[in-house]
């Protein structure tokens, strides 16, 4: 632990950044000392990833002042920060695959001899992960041969090789099993020994409390407190700042509701993709709601494209009875997706509302026998367009040309035409305005009511709390808690998701 | 291999790994084992004539297939959205008919060369261009493509245009200690580009903005000025192959650029399977043009038509890009 008399290092003061009409940052100040880890936290949105990159110089910061050492510093472009000894390792693994761990190591500063030896190279390149990382690592293999862990060290030993004054770590342990979390602690201890200030940006609050001095909590593009976990603070009193107390804009009043049949409309059976989602098991029956929830890496971003098929995983799907192997056989079943990446996956948007909202359903406007009637089209979409009640209520407006919640409207209304009864929605609301989520939220009410199953896969933690019968909380691929979605509230799922409270495993 | 460091945590050291090298092994295998076949099979095969005449033909493919994997290197191996010169072929017809052209007119043969090189340069800077303002290569170069046949069908008035020249003679039947000038010149080129892709920062430089750009970017390179280098030479070893060509045959024949870009293609990405990283490479262009060359020379002299040598190297060009397919699938 570093104490309060070591020498500010690292000094931010009002920094402001605006995109737009947007505010990501009003004002946020940020410290670090000499030899100190500082903890970054805060909800998707709070301004975290801005911060740094304006540290990084990605960004600009609007207003506010930089210091490093005590003097005004100016951070314009990415090599300004190398410069002054700032370095990042970086959520994304910024590697060349089939380059071998030496090559990338060096890459960009790889010497110029005339003459590569490769072996003296590799040679180099092995001592010097051993130095930094204290592991061991053949540096003659291709970097896609390695694993996840493997490749993480080759990053932080480029980052140690620059020899940082200050060094900053996005979610690095995201991909990292408990032992090699460890040994990167290991790492940023030795480094904190020789006084290089670390920023340490992280969800998981556990791993906070290890490695951590002192956390800055950020909320909604603001400073929300200081924790310093040493001296009387607790991951709850994180949590609390991070999520503050807010009113939600849902209706917690809501009768549970009870199941229609017993029979279960979706059956998962120890659905795994490797390396991001190890066996999951649910089941959801007509007239329910299931959230599956998690942070980002935990397997929640894969999770709805392994049950739809989309990518491939082993285990299996049943929908209403039907074995299902791939998108083609989950929608043939009676399954419906509403994907994640709405434009690029959910949407044709380049084609009308009214080509959109029947393209699931074409054998229902079709006459002969595979001729498409227009007219049909026309009486089938504009029925979905009320019901809907998509803006503008135009069935010829170019489905790119809408909002994202009415875009997301045409999404959903797509399934509403072919009757389908199992429900898989992917980040419904992100991206929808307020009004649009209330009516999407009421049209998934009334079809639960109707007897569909819905699985709602989300991040945004007030619309899990919101909507859901049951919660399903992934950490690091694995379902660590089953929750019933009433009476629960966002700080119990964000603690638990967070890895800070360990839950028992649902029976 | 470094294995220096003393292991204090157990690394998992991938299984498939040694099982790759075999693989790439096994590509030079194959070959060997096709042309053993022809010598056994045919007495005129593996004798030091034939031999010398399949090197020499080889030399045009391998000269202009390095061009066309320092840009897929740098560019990406993706066919569509990766580097890719599809007007390297015309390119390749254009230099010729420039130094035919050229030196019928008078130009000394040197001269001729430089001129021709030039004209094939400024193509290359062209599809350099184009490719770093964002276009896709796969049809830019296309659109260059077109025009270097044009340039090619204007200058020589679509007739066949004798090359004639020392210098030219030389590179058609000159030999030193009884390697063929042609052999020579490919001897040359491929050591220089195989030291330059393969043993300089610049090669593994530009295999890493082809592999990932934003790697490459990060560590503080600049991923376009690679692209834009990687057509220009393209573009000018095209040209060196073209002039090659066009001294073989003893003219510049019109259309040529068409009926030889298949092959380049081919040399160029059949290139990665002698590869244990899959990606293309120098020495492995040169086995890929002498195989081809090769494979072209035995089917005839075993007495297969013509007509189904185009068959063979188009099931030929299926099976490179299967085993390609199913190494990467397995790498993953």
């Amino acid at each position: 632990m570093t104490s309060v008399s070591e020498p500010v290092l690292l000094c931010l003061s009002g920094i402001a950044k605006s995109f737009g009409s947007a505010r990501a940052l009003d004002d946020v100040d940020l410290t670090v000392r000499r030899g100190e880890v500082l903890g970054l936290v805060g909800e998707n949105g709070a301004g975290k990833s801005t911060l740094i990159k304006i540290l990084t110089g990605l960004y600009t910061a609007d207003g506010g002042t930089i210091e490093l050492d005590g003097g005004a510093v100016q951070i314009n472009r990415p090599a300004d920060a190398q410069s002054l000894g700032i370095h990042v390792i970086h959520q994304e693994r910024h590697l060349a695959g089939r380059l071998t761990v030496a090559e990338n190591l060096y890459l960009g500063h790889l010497p110029r001899t005339g003459w590569l030896d490769r072996g003296g190279l590799e040679r180099r390149a092995a001592e010097d992960i051993k130095r930094c990382t204290g592991q061991s690592l053949d540096a003659g293999l291709l970097t896609d041969e390695l694993t996840v862990a493997q490749q993480q060290l080759i990053q932080i030993t480029r980052a140690v090789l620059a020899e940082p004054r200050v060094l900053i770590l996005d979610e690095p342990t995201a991909p990292l099993a408990s032992g090699e979390v460890e040994q990167l602690f290991g790492t940023l201890r030795r480094l904190r020994g020789q006084g290089v200030g670390i920023i340490y940006v992280s969800h998981y609050l556990q791993e906070l409390q290890d490695i951590t001095d002192r956390i800055t909590v950020l909320r909604n593009g603001r400073n929300a407190g200081d924790i310093h976990l040493g001296a009387g603070g607790t991951l709850q009193d994180v949590v609390e700042l991070m999520v503050g107390r807010t009113v939600t804009e849902f209706d917690h009043a809501r009768t549970p509701r009870t199941p229609i049949t017993a029979e279960p409309a979706l059956e998962i059976e120890a659905l795994a993709v490797p390396g991001a989602l190890e066996g999951l098991d649910l089941q959801i029956r007509p007239g329910e709601v299931v959230a599956i929830t998690g942070l980002v890496g935990s397997g929640v971003d894969v999770v709805a494209d392994a049950i739809t098929g989309i990518i491939r995983a082993s285990g299996s799907v049943r929908v209403n009875g039907h074995a299902v192997r791939d998108s083609a056989g989950f929608v043939a079943a009676g399954g419906a997706y509403v994907p994640s990446n709405r434009r690029r996956d959910g949407l044709l948007i380049r084609h009308t509302v009214a080509e959109n909202l029947t393209a699931a359903s074409l054998r229902k406007i079709s006459r002969f026998g595979g001729f498409l009637s227009k007219a049909r089209e026309r009486a089938l979409s504009g029925r979905l367009i009320d019901r809907l009640d998509v803006r503008p209520a135009d069935g010829d407006a170019v489905g790119g040309s809408l909002s994202g919640g009415n875009q997301q409207k045409v999404v959903l209304g797509k399934w509403l035409a072919t009757e389908a009864s199992v429900f898989i929605l992917d980040q419904p609301t992100s991206g929808v305005d307020v009004g649009s989520r209330a009516q999407i939220y009421a049209h998934l009410n009334g079809l639960v009511d109707d007897g569909a199953a819905v699985l709602v896969v989300t991040v945004d933690l007030e619309e899990l709390v919101g909507i859901a019968d049951r919660i399903l909380v992934l950490h690091r691929g694995r379902v660590v808690a089953d929750l019933s979605g009433h009476g629960v509230t966002t700080d119990r799922v964000l603690t638990i998701a967070s890895g800070a409270e360990s839950v028992k495993e649902p029976a | 291999m470094s294995t220096t460091a003393t292991p204090t945590a157990p690394v998992a050291v991938p299984r498939n790994a040694t099982r790759k090298s075999v693989l790439a092994w096994a590509g030079y295998a194959a070959v060997v084992l096709v042309l053993g076949f022809f010598a056994v099979a045919s007495p005129h095969f593996a004798t030091p004539g034939n031999i010398g005449a399949v090197l020499t033909q080889a030399t045009v493919f391998a000269v202009a297939g390095i061009g066309l994997s320092t840009v897929i290197a740098t560019g990406g191996d993706d066919v569509l959205t990766g580097g890719i010169d599809l007007s390297v072929g015309a390119v390749c017809g254009l230099a010729g008919t420039i130094a035919a052209v050229a030196t019928t007119a008078g130009l000394p043969a040197g001269t001729a060369i430089l001129v021709s090189l030039a004209a094939a340069a400024a193509i290359g800077v062209t599809n350099g261009a184009a490719v770093v303002l964002g276009l896709r290569p796969l049809l830019a170069t296309l659109a260059t493509m077109g025009i270097a046949t044009s340039l090619e069908l204007v200058i020589s008035g679509n007739i066949k245009t004798a090359l004639d020249g020392e210098l030219f003679r030389w590179l058609r039947e000159g030999s030193i200690a009884g390697l063929p000038a042609a052999v020579l010149v490919l001897v040359a080129i491929g050591a220089l580009a195989w030291w330059a892709l393969g043993r300089t920062p610049f090669g593994i430089n530009s295999y890493a903005v082809g592999n990932n750009a934003t790697a490459a970017a990060v560590a503080g390179l600049n991923p376009n000025r690679y692209r834009f280098g990687s057509y220009v030479i393209s573009s000018v070893l095209g040209g060196a192959a073209g002039i090659l060509l066009a001294s073989r045959l003893s003219a510049a024949v019109p259309g040529i650029g068409a009926q030889v870009l298949l092959d380049i293609i081919l040399v160029a990405y059949m290139s990665a399977v002698f590869s244990r990283r899959l990606v293309v490479n120098v020495p492995g262009t040169v086995v890929a043009a002498v195989f081809v060359a090769g494979l072209s020379n035995g089917l005839t002299l075993l007495g297969v038509t013509s007509q189904w040598t185009g068959a063979a190297k188009g099931a030929l060009i299926l099976l490179v890009l299967a085993v390609v397919a199913l190494r990467g699938r397995n790498a993953r």
